[in-house]
C-alpha cells in the first residue's frame, strides 16, 4: 500500500469551453447537464481544505466562462489553499486580470500549441494565439507567474522551436511539455499521434531545453518518460510512478472524483453530492490502480520491466486512453533505447 | 497592446543625428547656410509641378506645351526635401527640375527652356544638363510642399488624452512623410521606441540587433499650423519596423517590443543565448514532494514549497 500525501486538487469548472480544440481529451465544449452550483462549489473548497489538499487548479472546459469562478478562488485562498488556473484566456478582459492580480495564483496556465495559425488551427479559434499573448503580456508586467502547456502531435513537433522562442521572449516561467492522447476528440486524430521515435525527439528536445535555458522551468508532463538516458533529464527527479489518487485527484464540474482529470474510463471513485470528499479520498477500495498497485498488475511492454516497481506503467490517463488498462506505457524512452517501440 | 504616443517614443532626435550626414550648405539671400537634403518619392502630375518651379518665368504657350506632353496622369516622381537644422521644412522641389549643385552650394535649376525641352524629347534621347548650364533658384516652399504632402500623406492624429495646453481645436495640419533611410543601425531606434524593457527584453534586443544595420522606412510626422507664417516642422518620427499609422483609429500603433524581438530572432535559437538570471522564489527549480514532475497533463508546474 502506498501512502497517500493529498496536494493538489484539479478541478474542471465547467466543461463549457469557448475554444475547440482537436485534441482536447475532455471533448469539452457544452457544459455538464449537471454542474455544481455556486454553493455546492464553496462547499467543496472548504472539503479540499479540510482534507488537507495544499493546492487548487481551476480547469475545465474553459474555467472562466463560469461567472462566479472568481468567488471560488476567492474562497480557497480564503482557505489557504495555492489557486492556479489553466484557461484559453478568450473570454478575458481587463477585469480578468484585474481579479488575478488581487488573486495572486501561484501560476496561470495556458495552452500554446504552436504560431500563430497553426495554433488557431488547432485550438479551432481564430485569435486565440494573440489573444493568449497579449494576456501573459499584461500578467507579466503585474508579476503573476505565467505557465505555458503544449501538447504535442505530429502537426506542432516541428514547431517546438519557433514556440520555445516566443516563450523566451515573452519571460513565460514555465513550460510544460506534454503528448496528445488518443482520447476525447484526438481519439478522431490518431494519425496525428506521435509514434515513437517522434516521442523520443520531443524527450530530447525536452532534455536539451532544460538543460540550456535556466531562466524558465522546462518539464515533460508525467507522460513523458521513464528512465533510460533521457527519464530523469525531462524532468527534475527521476520519475517515482503516477501520482493520480496519491497526491492529486481530478474533479469533474458535476462532482464525480478522479485520480487525474484527464482520465476518460475506469476512474470514477464517487461523486461529492453523494458522499464527502473525506470519504472518498480515505476509502480504501478506491484509487486501487495507484495505491494497491502489484507489480503482476503491470501489462504489454511493462511487464518483467526491472524498474516496473518504481515506474508502475508510467502516466496512468495515458496507458488507459490508449491500452483502456492500467499499468501500459505506450511509450518509454528505456524501451525505446533498447530497441523497441 | 496598441498605444499612442506623440510626445514619447520619439526617434526625432535619432533623425535628427542621422540628417546630420545629410548636411548641404546652400546659399540663401548671399549667406551660406546649413540644410539637411533628403529625396522622396510620391506620385504627382509633372504639369503642376512645371507650374509651380517655374511661376513667373514659363511663357503661356510653354505652360501648354508641357500639359500637352505630360498630361493629366500622375506619374512617381522625386523629390528633394530641404530642412533647417531645427529640422523645418524650408523647400521642396522635383529632381526633375532641379538638383544640387555641392560646389555651387545652391539648387540648380534647368532653365524653362531646357525643361520644356527635355520633357518634348524621347527618355533614350536626353542628355544630363550640366550644373552650370543651369540657373539659382528657390525651391518651392508652397504649392509643391503643399501638394506632396497634403494630396498624398495628410492624415488625422487622436491626440485624445494628450496632455496638450493648446487649443485642443485643430490648429495645425499633420503630415505624414515615408522616408526611407538605407543601412541604418537598427539597436539605437529600438532602445528609444521602447524605453520601458524589462531587463531580458533589453538583453536579447541587445544580442540580436547589435550591430544590426538595415534599411528602415521612417514615418516623418509633419506639423504645419494652419493660419500662419511658421514653416512646416519635423515633429515626431516613428520606424515602420516598429510601429504604423492606424487609419482606423487615427492613432500611431507600436507593436510590442516581444514582437519586435521575435521578428528579428526569427532565425536564431534564443535557448542558448545569454539571459540574466533570476534569484526569485518563484524561479527556484521546483521541489518535487515525491520526485514526480507534475500531476498528470493538466497540472502547472512551478513553484512546490
Amino acid at each position: 500500500m502506498i501512502a497517500v500525501d493529498p496536494q493538489v486538487v484539479v478541478w474542471e469548472y465547467t466543461l463549457a469551453c469557448n475554444s475547440h480544440c482537436i485534441h482536447c481529451g475532455s471533448d469539452a465544449r457544452t457544459p455538464r447537464k449537471n454542474e455544481l452550483s455556486t454553493e455546492e462549489a464553496i462547499d467543496f473548497v472548504h472539503q479540499i481544505k479540510e482534507v488537507g489538499f495544499k493546492r487548487l487548479i481551476l480547469s475545465g472546459g474553459e474555467p472562466t466562462l463560469r461567472q462566479d469562478w472568481v468567488r471560488i478562488a476567492e474562497e480557497a485562498k480564503t482557505e489557504n489553499l495555492e489557486v492556479g488556473i489553466l484557461s484559453n484566456a478568450l473570454a478575458w478582459t481587463p477585469k480578468t486580470i484585474d481579479a488575478l492580480a488581487s488573486l495572486r495564483p501561484f501560476a496561470v496556465g495556458f495552452s500554446v500549441d504552436g504560431e500563430p495559425e497553426l495554433h488557431d488551427y488547432l485550438r479551432g479559434a481564430e485569435g486565440s494565439h494573440q489573444k493568449v499573448f497579449d494576456v501573459i503580456h499584461e500578467l507579466k508586467k503585474r508579476d503573476i507567474p505565467v505557465c505555458a502547456v503544449t501538447a504535442v502531435n505530429k502537426r506542432n513537433l516541428g514547431s517546438l522551436f519557433s514556440i520555445r522562442n516566443r516563450l523566451i521572449v515573452y519571460d513565460v516561467d514555465a513550460w510544460q511539455i506534454q503528448v496528445a492522447f488518443p482520447m476525447g476528440r484526438m481519439a478522431s486524430h490518431r494519425d496525428l499521434i506521435l509514434d515513437a521515435h517522434e516521442y523520443y525527439q520531443l524527450g530530447e528536445f525536452i532534455a536539451e531545453t532544460r538543460e540550456r535555458l535556466h531562466r524558465m522551468n522546462v518539464q515533460g508532463a508525467d507522460c513523458m518518460g521513464y528512465y533510460g538516458q533521457l527519464g530523469q533529464r525531462v524532468r527534475e527527479n527521476e520519475w517515482q510512478g503516477c501520482l493520480a489518487g496519491i497526491e492529486s485527484i481530478g474533479v469533474e464540474s458535476d462532482g464525480t472524483v478522479k485520480g487525474c482529470l484527464a482520465m476518460r474510463i475506469l476512474s470514477c471513485e464517487g461523486n461529492i453530492r453523494e458522499k464527502s470528499l473525506r470519504e472518498i479520498w480515505e476509502d480504501s477500495n478506491n484509487f486501487k490502480y495507484s495505491r494497491q498497485f502489484n507489480v503482476s498488475s503491470l501489462k504489454g511492454d511493462c511487464r518483467g520491466c526491472n524498474y516496473g516497481t518504481q515506474c508502475r506503467g508510467g502516466c496512468q490517463t495515458q496507458s488507459t486512453a490508449f491500452f483502456q488498462e492500467f499499468h501500459h506505457a505506450p511509450y518509454c524512452f528505456l524501451r525505446y533505447e533498447q530497441g523497441g517501440k | 497592446m496598441p498605444e499612442a504616443e506623440i510626445v514619447t517614443r520619439n526617434l526625432k532626435d535619432r533623425i535628427a543625428e542621422i540628417l546630420q550626414d545629410h548636411t548641404v550648405e546652400i546659399t540663401e539671400e548671399g549667406i551660406v547656410v546649413p540644410r539637411r537634403l533628403i529625396k522622396l518619392h510620391g506620385e504627382s502630375r509633372i504639369y503642376d509641378d512645371f507650374v509651380d518651379t517655374y511661376a513667373g518665368q514659363a511663357e503661356v504657350f510653354q505652360t501648354q506645351l508641357v500639359e500637352r506632353l505630360t498630361g493629366s496622369g500622375k506619374t512617381r516622381e522625386e523629390y528633394g526635401v530641404l530642412f533647417d537644422p531645427e529640422l523645418h521644412i524650408v523647400g521642396v522641389f522635383n529632381t526633375r527640375f532641379g538638383d544640387l549643385d555641392r560646389e555651387g552650394k545652391r539648387i540648380a535649376f534647368k532653365t524653362v527652356n531646357d525643361a520644356v525641352l527635355e520633357m518634348a524629347t524621347p527618355v533614350a534621347d536626353r542628355k544630363e544638363i550640366p550644373l552650370d548650364k543651369r540657373i539659382s533658384g528657390r525651391p518651392s516652399l508652397d504649392r509643391t510642399l503643399k501638394k506632396l504632402l497634403g494630396e498624398l500623406h495628410m492624415v488625422e492624429l487622436n491626440r485624445e488624452g494628450e496632455n496638450r495646453k493648446q487649443d485642443p481645436h485643430i490648429s495645425e495640419a499633420m503630415y505624414i512623410l515615408p522616408v526611407t533611410h538605407k543601412e541604418g543601425l537598427i539597436l539605437p531606434d529600438f532602445l528609444r521606441a521602447y524605453p520601458d524593457l524589462t531587463d531580458l527584453q533589453r538583453t536579447l534586443a541587445e544580442q540580436i540587433m547589435k550591430g544590426l544595420k538595415m534599411d528602415s522606412r521612417y514615418g516623418y510626422l509633419i506639423s504645419h499650423p494652419i493660419d500662419s507664417s511658421p514653416l512646416p516642422q519635423l515633429k515626431y518620427v516613428f520606424n515602420t519596423h516598429f510601429a504604423r499609422y492606424d487609419h482606423q483609429t487615427k492613432r500611431i500603433v507600436f507593436k510590442t517590443p516581444q514582437e519586435v524581438i521575435l521578428e528579428h530572432a526569427s532565425r536564431r535559437d534564443l535557448s542558448r543565448t545569454d539571459l540574466p538570471p533570476l534569484d526569485t522564489p518563484w524561479h527556484r527549480p521546483p521541489q518535487s514532494y515525491r520526485g514526480g514532475s507534475g500531476v498528470a497533463e493538466y497540472a502547472l508546474i512551478g513553484r512546490r514549497n
